[in-house]
C-alpha cells in the first residue's frame, strides 16, 4: 500500500484548490446560460441592429482563444486602475481573479452558448410554431409553448460539452491572473508540488483525476436533465449524451 | 343568413409567383365547403390567408362580420392590430396536414393549451372539455401520451381535438389526411364526417373527391389561382361544367 500515500496525500492537498476550479465553473455558467438565451434570441432577431450585434459579440469571443481574452482583459482591467478603478475604490474588486476571473468566463461562455441556442433556434419545427400562430398565442405565448421547449432539448447536448469545456478552462485563470496568497486552483497546486520533487507521474495525474471526476458528475447531472427534457421523444431506446472534444479554444 | 366566414378577392404571390389571382370564398354558418384543386393551385395557400398565416397582398378576411384590419402595402402589408387577430384566430380551429401537434406536451396538455392560454377559461371546464373531445375523436385513452407515441390518425385526431377544443366558429382543414395510410386515413374521415353532421361551418382542403362529394355542402375548384368552378357538390361532381374540371377528376385524384 505504500504507492498508495501519496496519491492520497495529493488527493487532500488538491481538495482545497479544486473548490476554486468549482467556484469558477459555479460563478460563471448560470449567468452565461441567462446571457446566452438572450444573445441567441438577439442574434435571432428581425431587427437587424440587435443580430449585427449579437452576431458580432459571438463572434469576437469565439473567434479568438479564450487564454488571449484572459491576458487582454486583465491587462485593459489594469491599465484602467489608475484612472478609474482607484478613484472609484473598486480595485480591491475588479482586479481581483475571483470577480475578474469569472467574469472572463462568463462573456466567453455566453458567446460559445449563445451559438448553441442559436443553432437550436433554427432547428426548431416550423409547424409547431405555425400552429402557435394559428391559435391566436402572443409572441411570448409561442416562445413558453414552443420555442423554449424545443430550444432547450435540442441544445442539451452540445450545452453540456459547453459546460464540460468551460469547467476545464478554469485552468487557465491563474495562469493569466494574480495568484493571491493561498488562493490557487488544481493547476497552480499540482504545478507547485511538482517543483517540489520533480515526480512527473503523481501531481498532474492526481489533477486530472479532479477534472475527470467533476467532469463525471457534470455528464450524470446533464444527462438526468436531458432525460426529463426527452421524455417525450421517448422511443424505447435509450437516449445517451455524447462527449465531442474540440481541443483547443 | 349572412356569411360567417367571408374572404374576398384575395390575392397573393410569392416573389413572381402569383398564386392567388382574386379568389373569393364566403361560408354561412354550418356549411361545408371543400376546396380541391391539382397540387400548387394554391389551396393552401388561400387557407392560409384566412387566418392570416399567409398575409395577402389584398383581399379582406371576415369572421362574423368582423373584417381583420390591415395595414401597408405589400410587401409590407400586416395586420393593423395584433390583438384583434389573435382573437379572430382563436375562432377559427387549424388542422394541418402534418398535425402540428406541440411535442412535448401531452395530448390532453395539447388539448388544453390555447384555451387556457389564449382564452383565458377555467382550467377545470377546459379539462372535461378537452376529455370528452377526445373522447368523440375516440383517443380518450391516449390522453397522457405524447405526439410521438400515437399513430398517424391518432396525432390527427389529436389534432382535431385541440381546434374544436377553442370552441372554433370556423373549422380550417389542410389535408388532414394526406399524410396518413389509407387504414388510418378511415378513422380520421370518419371524425370530420361526424363535425360534419354536427352542422359546423368547415373549409375543407382534400384530394379526396368522393369525401368531397359525400360530406361538402359546396365544392371549390382552384386552378392556377382562380376559381374554375364552384357550386353544390352535386352540381360540381355530378354536372361538371368546366374542361378542365373533367379533365383533373378524370385523371384522377393526382398526388
Ligand atoms: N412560402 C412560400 N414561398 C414561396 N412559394 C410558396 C410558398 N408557399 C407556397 N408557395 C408556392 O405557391 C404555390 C401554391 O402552393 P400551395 O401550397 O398553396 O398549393 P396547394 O394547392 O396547397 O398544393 P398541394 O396540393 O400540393 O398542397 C406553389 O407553387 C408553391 O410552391
Ligand atoms: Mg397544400
Amino acid at each position: 500500500m505504500d504507492f498508495l500515500a501519496p496519491i492520497l496525500s495529493d488527493i487532500q492537498t488538491l481538495a482545497v484548490p479544486s473548490l476554486f476550479n468549482i467556484y469558477f465553473a459555479f460563478a460563471s455558467i448560470p449567468v452565461g446560460f441567462l446571457f446566452a438565451i438572450g444573445m441567441a434570441l438577439g442574434k435571432n432577431s428581425k431587427n437587424p441592429v440587435i443580430a449585427h450585434l449579437s452576431a458580432g459579440y459571438i463572434y469576437a469571443f469565439r473567434g479568438s482563444p479564450l487564454f488571449i481574452q484572459l491576458f487582454m482583459f486583465y491587462s485593459i482591467m489594469l491599465a484602467l486602475n489608475l484612472p478609474l478603478w482607484k478613484p472609484l475604490g473598486w480595485s480591491w474588486l475588479v482586479l481581483h481573479p475571483l470577480f475578474l476571473g469569472p467574469l472572463i468566463l462568463t462573456l466567453n461562455t455566453t458567446a460559445y452558448s449563445a451559438e448553441i441556442f442559436y443553432g437550436a433556434l433554427q432547428a426548431i419545427p416550423r409547424g409547431e410554431v405555425e400552429a402557435a400562430r394559428a391559435f391566436g398565442m402572443t409572441r411570448y405565448q409561442q416562445f413558453r409553448t414552443v420555442v423554449w421547449p424545443n430550444m432547450i432539448r435540442l441544445a442539451w447536448p452540445a450545452y453540456t460539452n459547453e459546460v464540460v469545456f468551460l469547467f476545464h478552462a478554469t485552468a487557465l485563470i491563474y495562469f493569466t491572473l494574480p495568484v493571491i496568497d493561498e488562493q490557487k486552483d488544481l493547476m497552480n497546486k499540482a504545478g507547485e508540488l511538482f517543483e517540489r520533487d520533480y515526480n512527473v507521474f503523481l501531481h498532474f495525474s492526481v489533477a486530472a483525476l479532479y477534472y475527470l471526476t467533476i467532469s463525471l458528475v457534470i455528464f450524470f447531472v446533464f444527462g438526468q436533465i436531458y432525460k426529463y427534457l426527452m421524455r417525450h421523444m421517448d422511443s424505447g431506446q435509450p437516449r445517451r449524451l455524447r462527449f465531442k472534444p474540440n481541443y483547443l479554444r | 343568413m349572412a356569411p360567417i366566414l367571408e374572404a374576398r378577392d384575395i390575392r397573393k404571390s410569392f416573389g413572381l409567383l402569383e398564386v392567388l389571382k382574386g379568389v373569393t370564398v364566403t361560408a354561412s354558418k354550418g356549411e361545408v365547403i371543400s376546396l380541391i384543386g391539382s397540387s400548387g393551385s394554391g389551396k393552401s395557400t388561400l387557407l392560409r390567408c384566412i387566418n392570416m398565416l399567409e398575409i395577402p397582398d389584398s383581399g379582406s378576411v371576415a369572421l362574423d362580420g368582423e373584417e381583420i384590419r390591415m395595414a401597408g402595402k405589400p410587401p409590407h402589408r400586416h395586420p393593423a392590430d395584433e390583438a384583434q387577430l389573435r382573437r379572430i384566430r382563436s375562432k377559427l380551429g387549424m388542422v394541418f396536414q402534418s398535425f402540428n401537434l406541440w411535442s412535448h406536451l401531452s395530448v390532453i396538455d395539447n388539448v388544453m393549451e390555447a384555451p387556457i392560454k389564449v382564452q383565458k377559461r377555467d382550467p377545470e371546464e377546459v379539462r372535461e372539455q378537452a376529455l370528452e373531445l377526445l373522447d368523440k375523436v375516440g383517443i380518450r385513452e391516449k390522453a397522457d401520451s405524447y405526439a410521438s407515441q400515437l399513430s398517424g390518425g391518432q396525432q390527427q385526431r389529436a389534432a382535431i381535438a385541440r381546434a374544436l377544443c377553442i370552441n372554433p366558429e370556423v373549422m380550417l382543414f389542410d389535408e388532414p389526411t394526406s399524410a396518413l395510410d389509407p387504414e388510418l386515413e378511415v378513422e380520421v374521415l370518419r371524425v370530420i364526417r361526424l363535425l360534419a353532421e354536427e352542422g359546423r361551418t368547415m373549409v375543407l382542403v382534400t384530394h379526396d373527391m368522393k369525401f368531397a362529394r359525400d360530406v361538402a355542402h359546396r365544392t371549390i375548384f382552384l386552378h392556377n389561382g382562380m376559381i374554375e368552378e364552384e357550386g353544390t357538390s352535386d352540381e360540381v361532381f355530378g354536372a361538371t361544367r368546366s374542361e378542365r374540371l373533367k379533365q383533373f377528376l378524370s385523371a384522377g385524384a393526382p398526388e
